[in-house]
Formats: C-alpha cells, structure tokens, sequence
C-alpha cells in the first residue's frame, strides 16, 4: 500500500499544477490591486464641493463653424483629500474634460492633439457619441491618433438639442483610456429646448457619473488583465468624489451621463420623490416621465429634473445608487452625491416642466413617430454572446473586421431605410449597453413587454439586461460604416465590436487620418 | 515461511530500486479514513459555495452540487468499500476532473458558460478544497493495488504535465 518515490512524483506532479498554478497566475495578473485602497481609508462622501466640468471656448468663429482645439495629456489633479495628486490622461488635462456648447445648425471643428507622455498609453481616438458625424469623423475605432499626432473632427450640428459626450475609441485601448479620464460632454441647445421653460443656465447641471479603483498612492488602477468587468469602489461626479451640491428651493435640470467603465447605476433619491425625465440620448422626451429610481446604463443619458421647492431649507438629499443585477456593488457605491437646500430661489423663471416636450416641425420627432409599419419586412437580428473566450457580436469580432480589410458587416441597411434590430444578449450573467453609432432609435419593446416607461424618448444605447432582447427602430440617413458595440468598454475592447454599412459609396472611416502635430496649419 | 515469503512481509509489496522499504506497511482502514474525511470536506466547501455560482448561471451551480454530491458519496462508498477498484477509479476520475478544471479556470479562464474565458479569482475556501481533492487522490491511488495503480497513476502524471505544459505554452511570446 506504500507509494514509492516514483508514485509521489507522478502525484505531486499534479499536486503542485492543482495547487501553484492558480497562484502563479493571481500573482502575474493582480499586481496591482494588492495596493487598493482600502475602504476605511476611502474620503467621507459629501465632504467635497461640487462642481460643473469647465466650458471650452472656441479658437475662432466664422459664419458657420465654431473651432476648438484640445491636447490630452496627462496632468495629475486632485481627486481624493489628503491623498497625493492622481495622474488622469485627460482632455486639456481634466477629467471630465471641458464642455463644448454648441448651437444646432453651426458647424464644429475641434483640433484633437494628443501629447499624453505616458508609456502606458498607446493611441486615441475620439468619438463624439450622440452625433450623426460623416465616418472618418466618427471616432472608427482604427483611425487612431498616436501621440505627437492630431486630428480636426468636423461635426454638423443637424440634429435636435441634446447631451452628448465625447470620449476615446481606440482599438483595444477605450477602456484605460476614458478610465484614465478621456471623456467630456457636448451640449447642444436649439430654438425649441431654449424657448422651453424648464431649467437653463446655472439650474441646467452636468453629472458625469463614473466609478474608479483607487490605489494607497493615490493613483488610479487599471487591470489591463481583466477581460469582464471594472467596478470601482469611488463614485465620482465631475471628477470629485461623492460631491455635495448647494442647491436653491426651485427646479434644477440635471444632464446625467454615466461614463463609467462597466457599472450601471439604479438612480433614486433618498427621500423617496420622483425623478422627472425630460430627455434622453437623442434629446427631449415627447413627455415628461415621473420615476422612483431609473436605470442607468453606461453611456446612457438622461435629462432629469428634481424640484427642491418641496424642501425645507437645510434639508439634504441624497442622489442613491440602489444598484443592478451583476454589478459589485460596496457600501460606498451606493450613494452618488447629495443636494444640500440652501435657499429660496434667486430666479424663479424657466421652473416649470410642460406636458408636451414635442418639436412643432414633426422632422424632429421623427425617430419617436416611427411606427413599425414603415420599416423593413425583416428584422435584423444582433446577438451580444460570448464565444472562443471573446466578446461577440453575432459569432464575429472586431477582429475579424480588421482581418477583412474592414468590408465585414452585421448589416447593410439602405439609405433613409427603416429597420427594426432585435438587440439580443446571449451570454448568461452579463449586461450589455448596446451602442448603435449614427442613428437615435425607439426602444419598441424589451422580452415582448413595453420599454420602461422613463425610457420613452430617443436613445443610441440600449440596456440589454441578462438573457433579455431588445426591439429597436431606427432610420439611417447617411451613408457609410459605423460601429456597432457594447458600452461595457472591457468588453468593447475584447472584442465585442462589429459594424454596419448603410447603403453603397459612403465616404471611408479611414479616409481622414491623424496627421504628425509637426504638420498641423493653422486652425 | 520460506525466506522470500519472509522478506515481502517485512518490507511491504513495494519498496524503492534500491530495495530498502519506504514506509511501513499501512493498514487500509486509517487511508481509507483520510481518503474519506478529504473528499468530505471538499464536497462541504463546494456546498458553502454553490449558491453564489448558481446566481451567476444556474448549471455552474449544478456543477458545484454535482461536484459535491460524488464527493460526498465517494467518502462513504470509499469506507465501505476501501479496495473496490470501480469505487477508488471512479473517485480518483471524478476529483481528477474537478482539480482540472479548478486550475483551467483560475489559469486559463471558466472552460465554458456565461463566464467563459474569464479567470475565477483565488479564494481560500477553493484552495483548500483543492487541496482536500489532491490528498484524497493520493490517499485513493494508495489503496489501488498492481496494474490499476500503475495506470492510474500515469494518468494523474499525463494530467499534471499537461496542466504544467498547457501554462508554459500560454506564457510563450
């Protein structure tokens, strides 16, 4: 019954894979979370003030076009109290970056020079998410900019009024690069949304909500490893964590955006009062919707309106994060900031939310008119899956566009086409944002039911919960290839990225590249 | 007693090349015990866990109860039965299976599902039932006797290569 020193070998053969293995490789990859900082030591939330990203104001006008210029690079600003500055990759050196306010019918240039030195980073590109942009200005993900390049990205400002945001689409690097802090926000305003009487100005307020994973030195920790998801465990809102907001006794319009990397939030106020959700990717809502608590997925935005007259001053509100299915969630994400009510109003103009927020030309209401009836006969379906240890969309990967020379596509809807796409998530215990780059859509319906009902209003991304499908109508108006792919940017990154191609001839994504700054003119 | 006879009995049936004995002769209960009480505790820890994997997608749950039902059925036919060579091949089979596909899935990544390719992290209680499962297959392969040890144990060194090669293939530029 012995084992011979033969037979201990062979065992310990295995023993030691069972048993080293497993180690070798948490050691390899996890470096760098051994140096988290820990919860105790994470800030008191609402200690920090808040704050709106800065605007950016434009190099030069002409009669048409408003031209911008902005450097990323990276800058260490502080984020944590008492804690060292955190080094952020950021446009202009912020994070978020600056604002740009644009005016529907004026065109934008902005100048993208990329001088971030850090050896970590490899290459940007820029994506203005929301806008219908010609290919080659759309942020394809290959069209990269590689430090001590820059791009001008041309935009037309044709569509409705609406929060957009411009963040990095780089082939395999968006994740570290908008966790780094390469995303802002783009305001456009029209003669309608201005002439409304909901909330402008000072009570018209960005949240740009994300999350992050802080290191004992204060910086930022990305596992370059990980291939499902980033949950950090600091909620920050312009950049600062947990911030409280003086706020007066009237309506604020908040323009929430969730930047974060992979964490939904489950919005709702502590005291139990509705949200008001005026608007949404695309723009206003028809109607306003009041909400409890509103989902909301990265990438996605939402115009939501609070009333502080119904409080006393002195009373605190707290902005929770009640959390979704499959997100980690800690003690500290589950509040996002808090309204401290201040004082009465000082302006008691534009306070009032009106039943109908529809445009009177019926061209900007269009996506919410469409009706099932106008589209094509078949519906396309997508399927976000998981296969071959990659991220999929149907069977495929961006990789496999790269391999086809940049003709493989999940579609060829036609030009002014209506379609409806069923959005289907294949791949068990995950979500995924779908991301339609080009076109605003309706969301018909999710598993067969009606959308919620906060969701009524035009979106380019679509939550598609665990095992759920999602209905879409969509018209696509310019021609080209655009991308297709999941908001969780992990994700995005390995490899869940396709592209569509609406009708033939339209112009290539790759037909503008980044130029050396040494040869940039003069903006 | 002859004095060959003899000689087998002092030294056991195995002993080094050398020929000098490497332990004493071991009574088959207290290994069948230890074999029993490891794969005992491995199946527990699998039943601590299941929960949290059946929230992710209910066949990983299945798994961890199927892991743990053999487990613990394998503690009590190995008792029972301690030289029946199905009971002891089907035990070493069955953690053999289980070690496996622990290492794939903290190394390479979940071998299949909804977490495909992604890597499990390290916890205590999976290393220590890892560890129950490599000491109750060495436990189990003692009680085998002749040929089937002799096969058995070749398959547990054509596992262990292949989990060792597979990484060092892995970790190549």
């Amino acid at each position: 019954m012995e084992l011979t020193r033969k037979d201990m070998l062979k065992l310990g053969l295995l023993g030691s894979a069972a048993l080293l293995l497993p180690l070798e490789r948490a050691a390899r990859t996890r470096p760098k979370l051994r140096n988290r900082l820990p919860a105790s030591r994470l800030p008191e939330p609402f200690q920090v003030a808040f704050a709106a990203p800065p605007v950016l104001s434009p190099v030069r006008s002409d009669a048409t076009t408003d031209y911008y210029q902005m450097t990323m690079k990276s800058a260490g600003v502080p984020i944590l109290p008492g804690m060292p500055r955190t080094e952020v990759w950021g446009y202009g050196g912020n994070s978020p970056g600056p604002t740009i306010v644009a005016r529907r019918g004026r065109n934008t240039v902005v100048r993208q020079i990329n001088r971030i030195s850090n050896p970590r980073h490899r290459w940007a590109t820029v994506h203005l998410h929301g806008n219908a942009s010609l290919p080659q200005y759309d942020g394809y993900a290959n069209d990269t900019i590689e430090p001590g390049f820059y791009k001008d990205y041309r935009y037309p400002n044709e569509q409705p009024a609406r929060t957009l945001w411009y963040h990095d689409h780089g082939v395999h690097v968006t994740a570290e690069n908008a966790y780094m802090g390469l995303a802002g926000l783009y305001i456009t305003h029209d003669e309608h949304e201005s002439s409304l009487p909901i909330p402008h100005g000072k009570y018209d307020v960005p949240l740009v909500l994300r999350d992050a994973v802080f290191g004992k030195d204060g910086q930022m920790i990305f596992d370059r490893e990980e291939r499902g998801s980033l949950f950090g465990d600091v909620i920050l809102v312009n950049g600062r964590p947990w911030p409280a907001m003086k706020v007066e006794r009237r309506k604020y319009r908040f323009r929430v955006l969730n930047a974060s990397i992979s964490r939904g939030f489950n919005l709702a106020l502590s005291t139990g009062e509705p949200l008001t959700v005026i608007g949404h990717d695309g723009g206003l809502a028809p109607a306003p919707v009041e909400t409890g608590s509103m989902r909301v997925g990265m990438a996605e935005r939402y115009e939501v309106v609070i009333d502080f007259e119904k409080y006393k001053i002195g009373d605190k509100v707290v902005l929770q994060n009640r959390g979704l299915e499959n997100n980690e969630q800690y003690a500290s994400t589950r509040q996002v900031m808090r309204f401290d009510v201040v004082g009465d109003a000082t302006k008691t103009a534009d306070n009032t939310i009106p039943d109908d927020l529809r445009y009177d030309n019926p061209e900007d209401n269009e996506v919410m008119d469409l009706d099932e009836s106008q589209a094509q006969p078949v519906e396309r379906e997508i399927r976000f899956e998981r296969g071959n240890g990659m991220w999929q969309i149907n069977d495929g990967t961006w990789h496999d566009v790269e391999a086809s020379n940049y003709r493989k596509v999940v579609a060829d809807p036609e030009l002014n086409g209506v379609e409806i796409w069923r959005l289907y998530n294949n791949s068990g215990g995950w979500n995924h944002p779908a991301h339609i780059h080009l076109v605003d859509f309706k969301i018909l319906d999710r598993d067969g039911k009606k959308p919620f009902p906060y969701e009524n209003g035009p979106k380019d991304v679509a939550y598609i919960g665990e095992g759920e499908e999602v209905r879409a109508i969509m018209r696509f108006k310019r021609p080209g290839k655009y991308m297709i792919h999941c908001h969780n940017l992990v994700h995005e990154d390995h490899d869940m990225m396709a592209q569509f191609e609406v009708g033939q001839g339209g112009p290539d994504p790759l037909s503008d590249p980044a130029r050396p700054l040494a040869e940039a003119p003069p903006l | 007693m002859s004095v060959t006879a003899s000689r087998v009995q002092q030294e056991g049936p195995h002993s080094s090349p050398t020929g000098v004995p490497l332990g004493s002769t071991v009574r088959r209960e207290p290994v069948a015990c230890a074999a029993a009480s490891l794969s005992l505790v491995a199946a527990l820890i699998h039943l601590w866990i299941m929960p949290e994997h059946f929230a992710h997608w209910w066949v990983y749950g299945a798994y961890f109860v199927a892991s743990a039902l053999a487990q613990g059925l394998s503690s009590i036919l190995v008792i029972r039965w301690p030289s029946n060579c199905f009971v002891l091949l089907a035990s070493i089979a069955g953690n053999l299976l289980v070690i496996v596909t622990y290492v794939v899935a903290r190394t390479w990544g979940v071998p299949f599902g909804p977490g495909f390719g992604q890597v499990g992290n390290i916890e205590v209680l999976g290393m220590v039932a890892t560890a129950a499962e490599v000491g109750t297959l060495v436990a189990m392969v003692a009680l085998l006797d002749g040929a089937y040890r002799r096969v058995t144990l070749n398959g547990i060194l054509l596992a262990g290569a292949l989990l060792w090669g597979l990484t060092f293939w892995d970790t190549l530029p």
